[in-house]
């Protein structure tokens, strides 16, 4: 056997940066956002403020996270093509065609769904210079069409922005561990963790409002902190299997370690701040209770900040293990101190 | 039908770099960025045995059979042929880069709008292949595949490192050092199936 003898650099990439970590960190938040309003509204009654501030809340984010990537993208007018509903039946296998159809439903069904409660919210009336046009807009008739469509078929509009939810919080995972060439990301555990988070972010940004804006200690909160609790505690075991079974299997997964061990953003911010600390204080939380609000939103914008943390490090830390090495490639010069020499 | 394959021989590779300039210059790409070439010779040090010899490492698209590149596109502009050649059209690219995030070769970069731009200027206005950015890489040199031509780098390579062949054809050269056992792809572990393949020494029985 003529055994060839190859130099294996190890590499990160700058090509999907902080905007695609927004992206994904704004889309799966507010894709789940969405799914969770629809199901308290539809089957836990409740009430019309809350259910429009995790639906609008949800739809911004979806808005502003699909902005970003279009930002980000070489060829942006290109893009109406994957907005063409039948387009993931030419690309099956593409799990951005498949997300970008997850997202665009999510948004349109839970629009419609909240159609009668935007009519009925005063808020909106209360708005200067718009206010007092609303109810003109709203007695349009192809308004209240679409306004009495929306009321007949609530239940399946529903289902469909649940579903679409939940596609989109699963695809941000499912879109990175299609990538073969890092350890980082092509693995199982990448999409129940990105799923996991998206659903746990949603759910301290509803912790947020209800204590932050809505100044409300009613039994949604406390539900909302015993479920973050549970995904949280899951969002552990995941990361855990991650860090100490995936990542020490190979090179690739060695040098992520080794850059996520080294950098203080993971360690303090996203293990530290970001995972821990906030599940011990929402143990405590259900446990016993806190006093007033603070500590609630306080454990809430860390679980943001450590859902953030988690998309950003993920993308900058996944190492591809190239069989082939230059000292004059700019790319492996970056990632230099991790170089090795092997013999395959 | 041809399913198409290129064998480099290490051993006989110069580090001349003609492929890469006959590559750059056929198919336009923006050489003013050492990044963005559709082949690249690396030149590596490689311990053997306690003793550092020096090693020019081609590298290029590997035409995968199980092209990851393909199948995370989302607008169909990467797709494979019959012949096994993975093909871009940059006019139905959009740029989202999940292509080059998903090939374990990096082989393949961003074209900009300011590459487009320069590349009119060096190469051109009126002889641009194309106007629009997108993700690119190698296709084989299509276009002259398409003429009854060798991809460019093959047939500017001094040293005939690089051989291409048809796998289908077992009478090809590259088809029989492929069946000898005797070449090596390219992380074969993850399941691509590369259809580059590298040599140390081309049997004598072979030629």
């Amino acid at each position: 056997m003529n055994t060839l003898h190859f130099a294996t650099s190890l590499a990160t990439q700058d090509r999907w940066g902080i905007l695609v970590a927004a992206y994904l960190f704004l889309g799966g938040m507010g894709a789940a956002m969405i799914a969770i309003s629809m199901i308290i509204h539809q089957y836990f009654r409740a009430d019309r403020v809350l259910t429009l501030w995790g639906t609008l809340s949800g739809e911004a984010m979806l808005g502003v996270g699909s902005a970003l990537l279009l930002v980000d993208l070489l060829h942006p007018t290109r893009v109406w093509e994957i907005l063409l509903p039948w387009n993931p039946i030419h690309v099956p296998t593409s799990w951005i065609a498949w997300g970008t159809q997850f997202i665009v439903w999510a948004m349109v069904c839970g629009l419609l769904y909240i159609w009668p409660l935007v009519l009925e919210e005063p808020t909106l009336r209360r708005i200067p210079l718009v206010g007092p046009l609303v109810d003109r807009w709203f007695n349009i008739p192809i308004i209240e069409l679409i306004g009495g469509i929306a009321v007949l078929f609530s239940p399946i509009l529903a289902w469909i922005a649940i579903a679409c939810g939940v596609g989109t919080a699963m695809y941000t995972g499912i879109l990175i561990s299609s990538f073969p060439g890092a350890t980082l990301w092509h693995n199982v555990l990448v999409p129940p963790l990105f799923t996991v988070s998206a659903f746990s972010t949603a759910l301290a940004w509803l912790l947020l409002v209800q204590h932050a804006v809505l100044h409300r200690h009613d039994g949604f909160g406390k539900a909302f902190e015993r479920v973050d609790m549970v995904l949280i505690g899951i969002e552990i075991l995941l990361v855990a299997g991650l860090l100490f079974v995936i990542l020490p299997s190979n090179i690739s997964g060695q040098a992520t370690l080794h850059i996520l061990w080294h950098s203080a953003g993971w360690v303090i911010g996203f293990l530290g701040l970001g995972l821990l600390i906030p599940f011990l204080m929402e143990i405590k939380g259900v446990s016993s209770g806190w006093k007033s609000g603070f500590p609630v939103a306080l454990t809430a914008v860390l679980v943001l900040m450590g859902g953030f943390l988690l998309r950003q490090y993920f993308l900058s830390s996944g190492v591809y293990a190239f069989q082939w090495a230059n000292a004059d490639h700019q790319s492996l010069i970056n990632a230099g101190i991790y170089r090795i020499l092997t013999v395959h | 039908m041809k399913k198409y394959a290129m064998l480099i021989n290490l051993d006989t590779c110069v580090g001349c770099n003609a492929c890469m300039a006959a590559c750059a210059t056929e198919n336009q790409t923006p050489v003013w960025n050492p990044e963005k070439f559709r082949t690249y010779v690396y030149d590596e040090e490689v311990e053997v045995n306690g003793k550092f010899i020096r090693q020019f490492f081609p590298k290029l698209c590997n035409h995968c059979d199980n092209p990851p590149c393909v199948s995370v596109c989302p607008t169909g502009a990467t797709w494979k042929e019959a012949n096994g050649i993975v093909r871009v059209n940059p006019e139905i690219c959009m740029g989202c880069q999940a292509c080059a995030m998903a090939c374990p070769y990096d082989s393949r970069y961003g074209a900009t709008y300011d590459d487009i731009k320069r590349a009119g200027t060096e190469y051109g206005e009126a002889f641009l292949k194309r106007d629009v950015p997108s993700v690119d890489k190698c296709d084989f040199c299509y276009d002259r595949l398409e003429q009854g031509l060798e991809p460019a780098c093959v047939e500017t390579c001094i040293a005939h490192a690089r051989i291409f062949g048809d796998l289908n054809d077992p009478n090809d050269l590259v088809s029989k050092a492929v069946a000898s056992g005797r070449t090596q792809a390219l992380m074969t572990e993850l399941g691509t199936g590369p259809n580059v393949y590298y040599i140390h020494t081309l049997p004598e029985s072979l030629v």
